[in-house]
């Protein structure tokens, strides 16, 4: 009597039978791999405005300053989103017939907010506060990436809690150097550098690694 | 399968094992709430289906639309608003026409949480449960959106036109509306007066505050306003008043009066409360010596003290040679102790004693009590008079002449603003018919309820968060009612649309009390900036008067008391410390608080002593038929230890059939058999139904089966022993545990359980702050409540004169925290600071830790209680996570405002400052009674007190370290009165 299966049953078999055992482990990494990759995290997508915001006309060509419009960064949990008549208070006087400007002098008359889409969202039961990080010296730069080099802004960081804490583990690596604050804190970053000594004496940077830090 | 039902023995009351002093007593039999051991209901193949099912699901959570989210900013931002950081504006909430300042918490624009303001002298900085839940009447989704006419929505313009007409046509308006102590009202009184003439007011309220002027004017030949100084006194004797948690300056005599019981050291003085009065009320469970007799007996125990004070030669300013003859003496035996000790120990503190009566008392008891303090030397010191802070104008009238005027036909238009007289005044008076006679009603109401039914026209009325205006607190303070936001619906206030009879086209609360400012002496730009920005006029207190006891007209009326009241049984009707005349009805976390007494919630019930209960065969639940003259009404009944006796006792403002979807149908509504604002009837008649009812009682166990949880001694064994008392919970056990680091600011909480009045402010304060959500009367008898905060309740002691020890139960913040072993997914942590963390998003539900918690203080969302499309979703605190369903929460020490303080401090690179974080339920308490800070912080109370020798840790034999640590309970007990 013919074999009832062929010869190549056997290794289609122990194929099937190693991806039976394959598959779940794999499946599990692929998602673990796939929740920290820029497809879940819309990292690097420039994100359409209702305004078209140039950030790097304004921070390297006008040299406007990040607090002149983010001006809560150093005072609230929230950096804010300027006002419409932040805008206004230069536009009434430059390019107040410029067509791109249309949808801010529309809000501005009509007194109804922008609605600016946003970009860097965090998850509702994670309280960051803009004020302390700020405070403490760390420039916009280390979170935001170079927005002076941005048309459009993205996010180029995944602000998931693993970078938060690469960070708050060891705060030693990150912004606490002299270089990183000179960097981040020119003149197109807020405030003006700080001497080094000054840096490490006043700011005394602390591990927060403590769960209520950012969950309440 | 057939869940298994216990057979439940109900036996009233248990009397105590003597020997053990800290055994109570208990009304229930079983050690666990009825259910407890029920099985679920779930078979084996459901089981499996169900964990298919959930399996499948689960990973269907992560799935769905991603949606790229909105900033809208300002468009302008407004001065001084920083979005994210919150402001506080001063104002004040009005009861019953007496006010108390608050500075409110505004989130851009929103306001989310009520404080009490520090600078004014009603509050200091404290709250009453009613102000603290007074945020969740704004947000009402069952206020009333458009005016309604005959029941049609209509609209303002067309009610302001009817309005505008009043005057022109027809005879003069009426109008019914609350007690009013606003200067600003009374001049726009006297304008409607003068615009029409004849026109007449009724300031209505069923807890009225009018006996009290009335028996001023008998015993000192005008009316006039008793102030107290509960700092000065080392005797107080309350005949019937609460005055710690619901008379008009409950929260700052609360406060004064708990400063007197401060014990720093077993040496220190401390003053002595005697509490004469039929239910438990939260003063009650303070005092030293309790006397619980019939409502309709106080007059008569307070003339046998005049008597015996009488007898023992003082003389008494005043009172007529021929009333002193007549006092009566102490008779029977345990009142007669009793008696003798209050008299003795009051002659004893001369010029520094208070007598105090409750408003609803009639007008004897009120004159024994400024005879006690004439004879006591205490006018001028502990006690004093001011003006009358209520305004009285001409003009003004009482509801019976209201409806005497309707039968003689001399009426056709009547305003009621604010109050709700069809539910709570006298049923005697049959307003309703009254008022569905009339051609033309309006009613100004938040919420359509019994009197709107009845009325033409139903308009808006704004919350007091929404409305310009200003009031008198109790002692006369000028405080200011300033909005934190425009109104949510279309409404006006009662002072806009008093206005709009003074012949104002559109009268704008602002506009018209700037103006009213400005025409008062020194109303000039800047004080007026100084009374928005503080809430008060600090030099407004009104000033003492000289008072000389004559009693002029205070001879009828004290010979009518000394008649014996009919014996029998009584039916007395307290106000509720809960839902107080009925206004707060449709407050579902006013609901939801547990009584501070019978620990009930969603409702009230006939309330009696256990041996009332034995004598009428009555157990809990049994609903009870009660007649009164020829009205009944059936409530069920629940034992409360130390009630009186010979007296059921039922809580007004339930059994609402109109006032929205929280409050109807909730209780038994008591007015209908309460004739003429009596306190109480005599000779009802009561007759046990077959029915039975589930009462939703949040602490069932009284009874600490001999588990010493909540401690009490008197100053006597204190000073004796100061380690007896707390020996028992006291002191280090081993531990096989590693120890822990812990670094930086270290957070730790210290109670005072002797001067905890139990009034539930806190709980309130915490389910406000904390966003905690409401549950219901279904949910509280699961038990699935969901306060982070509670306050256990144990009786101690005999079982008819009970002493109380209220436990406020909150997360301890063990060291060892039992919670924290068990968890399978690390979702309760410790933090170096001392805090027990729950992370919410570990949460798997598991439920083990709220298992392995011996303070059963963590709770489970069991249901969707979160979700809420209402506008009550504007009042949650952006600071503090919403919690889903199937997630464990409880108390976090208030967190986010450590965190916050701490942000700040870095912010300010300074370090944390003593006293700089306070919790919700600190911030709240009128007594100061909690106190919370860091360990670091030696030289704050907190610290302090728990170096106290009466500190102690509940449940410290389990060796879990807590972190809230408790001060025992002293009583001052008087030597003839020890039990």
């Amino acid at each position: 009597m013919a074999a009832l299966f062929p010869k190549r049953s056997n290794t289609v078999f122990r194929l099937l039978l190693a991806l039976m055992v394959l598959t779940p482990p794999a499946a599990f990494v692929a998602l673990m791999v796939y929740v920290r990759t820029p497809w879940n995290t819309d990292q690097y997508v420039r994100v359409d405005q209702p305004v078209e915001f140039d950030h790097r006309h304004h921070v390297v060509d006008d040299e406007i300053e990040c607090l002149y419009c983010h001006r809560d960064a150093e005072t609230s949990a929230n950096a804010g989103i300027p006002a419409t008549d932040v805008c206004m208070g230069c536009h009434a006087q430059v390019w107040n017939e410029s067509p791109l400007l249309e949808p801010v002098r529309r809000s501005y008359f009509a007194n109804r907010p922008i609605p600016w889409n946003r970009v860097h969202n965090l998850a509702d039961f994670a309280y960051f506060n803009h004020a302390v990080h700020v405070q403490r010296g760390i420039g916009c730069v280390q979170c935001h990436g170079r927005v002076d080099q941005m048309a459009r802004i993205e996010k180029v960081e995944s602000l998931q809690m693993r970078w938060c804490l690469e960070c708050h583990r060891h705060p030693d690596r990150y912004p606490g150097n002299a270089a990183v604050q000179a960097a981040s804190y020119d003149v197109f970053w807020g405030t003006p550098p700080r001497p080094a000594d000054e840096v490490k004496t006043v700011r005394a940077i602390t591990s927060l690694t403590t769960c209520t830090a950012c969950h309440r | 399968m057939v869940s298994r039902k216990r057979q439940r023995v109900r036996l009233p009351i248990a009397p105590s094992n003597g020997s053990d002093r800290h055994d109570a007593i208990a009304h229930t039999s079983g050690e666990f709430p009825e259910g407890a051991l029920d099985r679920p209901e779930v078979n084996r193949r459901e089981l499996l289906n169900l964990l298919g099912a959930s399996a499948a699901l689960a990973g269907l959570a992560g799935c769905g639309q991603r949606r790229r989210e909105k900033i809208l900013p300002y468009v302008r931002q407004p001065t001084g608003v920083t979005p994210g950081v919150p402001l506080q504006y001063a104002t004040s909430a009005v009861l019953d026409g007496f006010a108390i300042g608050l500075l409110v918490e505004s989130r851009e624009g929103r306001p989310i949480k009520i404080e009490g303001n520090p600078d004014h002298p009603a509050s200091l900085g404290a709250t009453s449960a009613w102000d603290q839940a007074s945020i969740l009447d704004l947000y009402d989704p069952a206020r009333l959106k458009a005016p309604l006419r005959d029941g049609v929505p209509a609209n303002w313009d067309l009610a302001l036109r009817e309005l505008r007409g009043v005057g022109a046509r027809g005879r003069p308006p009426w109008f019914v509306m609350p007690p009013e102590s606003s200067p600003w009202v009374g001049t726009l009184i006297e304008r409607v007066r003068k615009r029409l003439p004849g026109a007449r007011f009724v300031f209505h309220s069923p807890t009225p505050h009018t006996t009290v002027y009335a028996a001023t004017r008998a015993a000192f030949g005008r009316p006039l306003e008793p102030q107290f100084d509960f700092k000065k006194a080392r005797v107080v004797l309350a005949l019937d008043a609460d005055f710690t948690s619901t008379m008009p300056m409950s929260v700052r005599w609360a406060r004064d009066f708990s400063e007197g019981r401060r014990l720093a050291r077993p040496t220190d003085s401390m003053n002595r409360l005697y509490a004469v009065e039929t239910t438990f009320t939260p003063t009650g469970s303070v005092a030293d010596h309790r006397l619980a007799v019939r409502a309709l007996d106080v007059p008569g125990v307070a003339l046998r003290i005049l008597g015996e004070l009488a007898a023992s030669g003082r003389t008494i300013p005043g009172l007529p040679a021929e009333v002193v003859k007549a006092l009566p003496r102490a008779e029977g035996a345990a009142e007669a102790a009793f008696v003798r000790a209050v008299a003795r120990d009051l002659a004893a503190a001369r010029g520094a004693s208070i007598v105090i009566v409750g408003e609803r008392q009639p007008v004897a008891t009120h004159l024994v009590a400024h005879a006690l303090n004439a004879a006591l030397g205490n006018h001028g010191v502990t006690t004093f008079f001011t003006e009358p802070v209520l305004l009285s104008p001409e003009g003004s009238a009482t509801l019976e002449e209201l409806v005497a005027a309707i039968r003689d036909k001399a009426v056709d238009t009547v305003v009621i603003l604010g109050t709700n007289p069809v539910y709570d005044a006298d049923p005697e008076l049959e307003l309703e018919r009254h008022l569905r006679s009339l051609p033309t009603t309006f009613h100004l109401t938040r919420i359509e309820n019994e009197t709107s039914r009845a009325c033409h026209w139903v308009l808006p009325e704004t919350h007091y968060l929404e409305s310009w205006g200003d009031a008198r607190a109790y002692d006369g303070t000028l405080s200011v009612i300033q909005p934190l936001i425009e109104p949510l619906y279309p409404a006006r206030s009662i002072p806009e649309v008093l206005a709009l009879f003074a012949g104002e086209v559109d009268p704008r609360g602002y506009e018209l009390l700037r103006e009213h400012f400005r025409s008062q002496k020194g109303g000039t730009e800047p004080r007026w900036e100084a009374f928005l920005q503080r809430g008060l006029d600090p030099e407004s207190a009104a000033p003492r008067v000289d008072a000389k006891p004559s009693f002029g007209d205070a001879v009828a009326p004290l010979r009518a008391a000394l008649a014996k009241p009919p014996p029998g049984l009584e039916l007395n009707f307290e106000k509720s410390p809960v839902v107080y005349d009925g206004r707060f009805a449709n407050n579902a976390w006013l609901q939801e608080l547990p009584h501070p007494l019978t620990k009930l919630t969603w409702g009230n019930a006939a309330v009696l002593s256990a041996a009332t209960a034995r004598a009428l065969g009555v157990e809990n639940g049994h609903v009870l038929r009660i007649r009164a003259g020829n009205r009944t009404i059936t409530a069920p009944a629940l034992i409360l230890p130390g009630h009186a006796d010979d007296s059921i006792t039922l809580e007004l403002g339930y059994g609402r059939t109109l006032g929205g979807p929280v409050a109807e149908g909730v209780g038994v509504n008591a007015y209908p058999l309460r004739a003429r604002g009596a306190p109480a009837v005599a000779n009802v008649a009561v007759e046990v139904t077959s029915q039975r009812e589930r009462l939703a009682v949040t602490q069932e166990q009284t009874r600490l089966f001999r588990r010493p949880l909540a401690l009490l001694g008197t100053l006597a064994e204190y000073r004796a022993a100061p380690e007896s008392i707390t020996a028992v919970l006291h002191g280090e056990l081993p531990s096989l545990l590693p120890p822990r680091v812990f670094e930086g600011p270290q957070w730790a909480m210290t109670i005072d359980t002797t001067v905890c009045t139990g009034c539930g402010a806190c709980v309130v304060a915490c389910q406000a702050e904390k966003n905690v959500p409401v549950v219901g009367k279904a949910g509280g008898l699961g038990p699935r409540e969901m306060h982070w905060l509670r306050i256990d309740r144990y009786f101690v002691g005999e079982t008819e004169r009970p002493r109380v020890v209220h436990q406020p139960m909150l997360c301890q913040h063990c060291e060892n925290a039992p919670c924290e072993y068990v968890c399978p997914v690390n979702a309760t942590v410790h933090s170096p600071d001392g805090l027990n963390e729950m992370v919410y998003n570990r949460c798997i539900g598991t439920r083990f830790c709220s298992n392995n918690c011996p303070y059963k203080v963590r709770r489970f969302n069991y249901f969707e209680y979160t979700h809420d499309t209402t506008p009550t979703r504007m009042q949650r605190n952006p600071e503090v996570t919403v919690r889903e369903r199937g997630v464990m929460e409880k108390c976090t020490y208030c967190v986010q405002r450590i965190r916050r303080a701490e942000i700040r401090s870095r912010v300010e690179r300074r370090s944390l400052r003593p006293g700089e974080v306070v919790t919700a339920c600190q911030q709240a308490c009128a007594t100061g009674a909690i106190q919370f800070g860091s360990l670091e912080h030696a030289e704050t109370p907190m610290v302090e007190w728990r170096k106290q020798p009466r500190t102690y840790a509940v449940l410290n034999d389990q060796g879990t370290r807590p972190r809230t640590l408790y001060l025992a309970k002293i009583v001052n007990t008087k030597k003839e009165l020890a039990s």
